[in-house]
Parts: structure tokens; C-alpha cells; sequence
């Protein structure tokens, strides 16, 4: 599987504002596979800066809204979790 | 007309004077005060471990505005700092005021005494065996008996002052220790009000310090992900098409076969 990677974080907020895991070239694999492969590679390479990557899958050019109910199918593309903060002081 | 003759008196007198003198005494001491509030917050949770170990490399190896200090990492920011600990994975910012304090006390002694002494002073006349000019033996012994009082005038209020000098010397350090003790009492107090309205200084700085401490830790968290990303493709034999950063974003984009 060719892919290809692509990723921005903004220095000043920390927030990962692209990262995009695509497939390249033709799809040697039946389609559940593809995608299961997919999602499985998408997340490896997620991990690498968040502990549980949420993986979206583009439809029809469109990625969908990562705040709404999560669907049954396992979907390719990562997004950060807010983080946890607590006053002390 | 003979040479002068010269007549040599000696005036001596029983001195036995009263006095009374006041020692005061101001002590200003200054002192330093600081406020501070603190929001402590987990990365542990989210942030990836290679990430989170790129970082820790970084550091190490040294990263401009980041100091080691006893708790991890810190890195000053205006009103205040930002610490940084790998070992919890958490970060503490804490917004600090400061503030410089003064107080002043002051002590007053009356001291008294009796200054009781024999003091002696001569005085030379002139005369003319021949009272030439009206200078005769009694003119001649007159004059030097009144300057010889005089000079006991000078004398007695020199033995006065000196009487006076050493009853304050040596009064004066305890006089001061109670200007002292005062003055710390009154910085003390002004120390604690001080304190108080930095720390609520410091609580409505926080949002403030806060936005910059965290800004300043972003720019570590996102080299952290730039170098974990990279380790990552280089690992699996990527082609690295891009590696950008320049203003606000660093950019990655690299091709590979899984």
C-alpha cells in the first residue's frame, strides 16, 4: 500500500491543524481489507504524536464531523483531544 | 619707659552641672514580597509517547529558553514561568507579582546626668612696672583672671558636650535595637497585607501568563510531534517530500510503502 502523509501543526496553539494518511496507486486489497489496513496504518502513524488517534475516513471529498455519533466503520485521519487542566492555585 | 612684664594666672573652678539630652534613633528596613497562583495541567493522557520522548531528547540536548530545574523543565515567561515535568507529563504555570516593601521605626531616649569635675585654665596679662599706658600690675592680673574664665567657660561646655557624647554612644545601640524591632514589626505586617493583594494580582494574571506559558510550551510540543513524525518515516524507509518551518506551522509530507 503507497501512501502518502501530510501534516501541519500550528507552533503557537499546538493544534494539529492537518494530517492526512492517503492511498496512492491502485488498491490491491478487496475493499473491507483496504480499508481495515488503512485505518490500521492511519492510527500507527497517529500514535506517534497522540495517544488514542481518532481516525476519520474522507466520503465524497468530505470528512465528517468528528463530534458527531461514531459510526460502526473504522475511518481514516486523526484529531487531537482536548486537553485536561485543573487550577491550583 | 622698661620692657613688658608678663603676669601668668591660673582660674580653677568646682563645676558641677546638671544635664539632660535626648538619643533618637530611625531604622527603615526594605524587603521583597511575591504573589503567586498556579494551574496545573496533564498531558499524560493525550500526548503520544514518541512525542513525548522527542521531547525529553530535546531537552536534553538543550532547547533556547528552556532551564532545568528541580521539577523538570522551566521556561520564563512575562509575569511569570512555566514548568514542565516529564516524569509526571504534566505542566505547572504559575503567574508570580512582586513587590518591594518599606518600614520605618524610630526610638526616643532622654538620658540625664550630672557632670561633676574640677577644671583649670590659664591666661596670660601684660603690665609696665611703670604702668605705662595704663597697663600697672592689677590692669595687667585683671585681664588675664577674666580671660582665664573665659576659657573655663570653653572648657566647661567641652566637658558638657563630651559628657553628652558618651552617655548617647552608649545608649545608642540599644536605642536602636528597640527602632529595630519596631521597624521589623511594621514590615511584617506590611509584608503580609502586600502579600495578599499579589497573590490576588497574580490569580487575575493568570489567563494572561497562562496564554504565554502555553505558546511558549507549544513551540516544544510541536517539534516534539515534528521529530517523532520524522522518526517515524525515516524508520520505514519514507521519502521525505517536505519538512517545513517557517512562521506559525511546520509542515510534513513524506510518501511511503506499507
Amino acid at each position: 500500500m503507497e501512501l502518502n502523509v501530510r501534516f501541519r501543526v500550528n507552533k503557537t496553539t499546538g493544534q494539529v491543524e492537518l494530517f492526512d494518511v492517503d492511498h496512492e496507486g491502485p488498491q490491491a486489497l478487496d475493499e473491507a481489507e483496504h480499508n481495515r489496513r488503512h485505518a490500521q496504518l492511519a492510527a500507527e502513524i497517529g500514535r506517534q504524536i497522540e495517544r488514542d488517534p481518532r481516525v476519520l475516513e474522507m466520503r465524497e471529498g468530505v470528512f465528517p464531523d468528528p463530534e458527531a455519533e461514531p459510526e460502526e466503520t473504522v475511518d481514516t485521519g486523526t484529531q487531537a483531544r482536548p486537553e485536561q487542566e485543573k487550577q491550583v492555585g | 619707659m622698661c620692657n613688658p612684664r608678663r603676669i601668668r594666672v591660673t582660674a580653677t573652678r568646682q563645676v558641677n552641672q546638671a544635664w539632660e539630652h535626648e538619643v533618637t534613633r530611625a531604622v527603615q528596613l526594605q524587603g521583597l514580597v511575591s504573589g503567586q497562583a498556579r494551574a496545573l495541567q496533564q498531558l499524560g493522557p493525550t500526548v503520544g509517547v514518541p512525542a513525548l520522548q522527542a521531547m525529553q531528547q530535546l531537552l536534553s540536548e538543550g532547547v533556547p529558553g528552556w532551564e532545568r530545574s528541580a521539577a523538570g523543565y522551566r521556561h520564563d515567561v512575562e509575569g511569570g514561568h512555566v514548568v514542565y515535568d516529564p516524569a509526571a507529563q504534566t505542566i505547572e504555570i504559575v503567574a508570580e507579582c512582586e513587590a518591594s516593601v518599606t518600614a520605618t521605626g524610630a526610638h526616643t531616649e532622654a538620658l540625664s546626668g550630672l557632670l561633676r569635675t574640677e577644671a583649670s585654665q590659664t591666661a596670660d596679662g601684660q603690665f609696665y612696672d611703670d604702668g605705662w599706658r595704663g597697663l600697672t600690675r592689677e590692669v595687667g592680673e585683671k585681664k588675664a583672671q577674666e580671660d582665664a574664665e573665659r576659657k573655663l567657660d570653653k572648657e566647661q561646655q567641652r566637658l558638657l558636650r563630651e559628657a553628652t557624647e558618651d552617655a548617647e554612644q552608649q545608649a545608642a545601640g540599644n536605642v536602636e535595637a528597640i527602632a529595630r524591632q519596631e521597624a521589623e514589626e511594621r514590615l511584617a505586617q506590611a509584608e503580609a497585607e502586600r502579600r495578599e493583594q499579589l497573590a490576588a494580582d497574580a490569580r487575575a494574571s493568570l489567563r494572561q501568563v497562562g496564554m504565554r506559558a502555553r505558546q511558549a510550551f507549544h513551540q516544544l510540543l510541536a517539534r516534539g510531534y515534528q521529530d517523532a513524525i520524522l522518526e517515524y518515516a525515516q524508520a520505514h524507509g519514507a521519502i521525505i517530500t517536505c519538512n517545513d518551518d517557517q512562521g506559525d506551522t511546520i509542515d510534513i509530507e513524506f510518501r511511503m510503502s506499507a
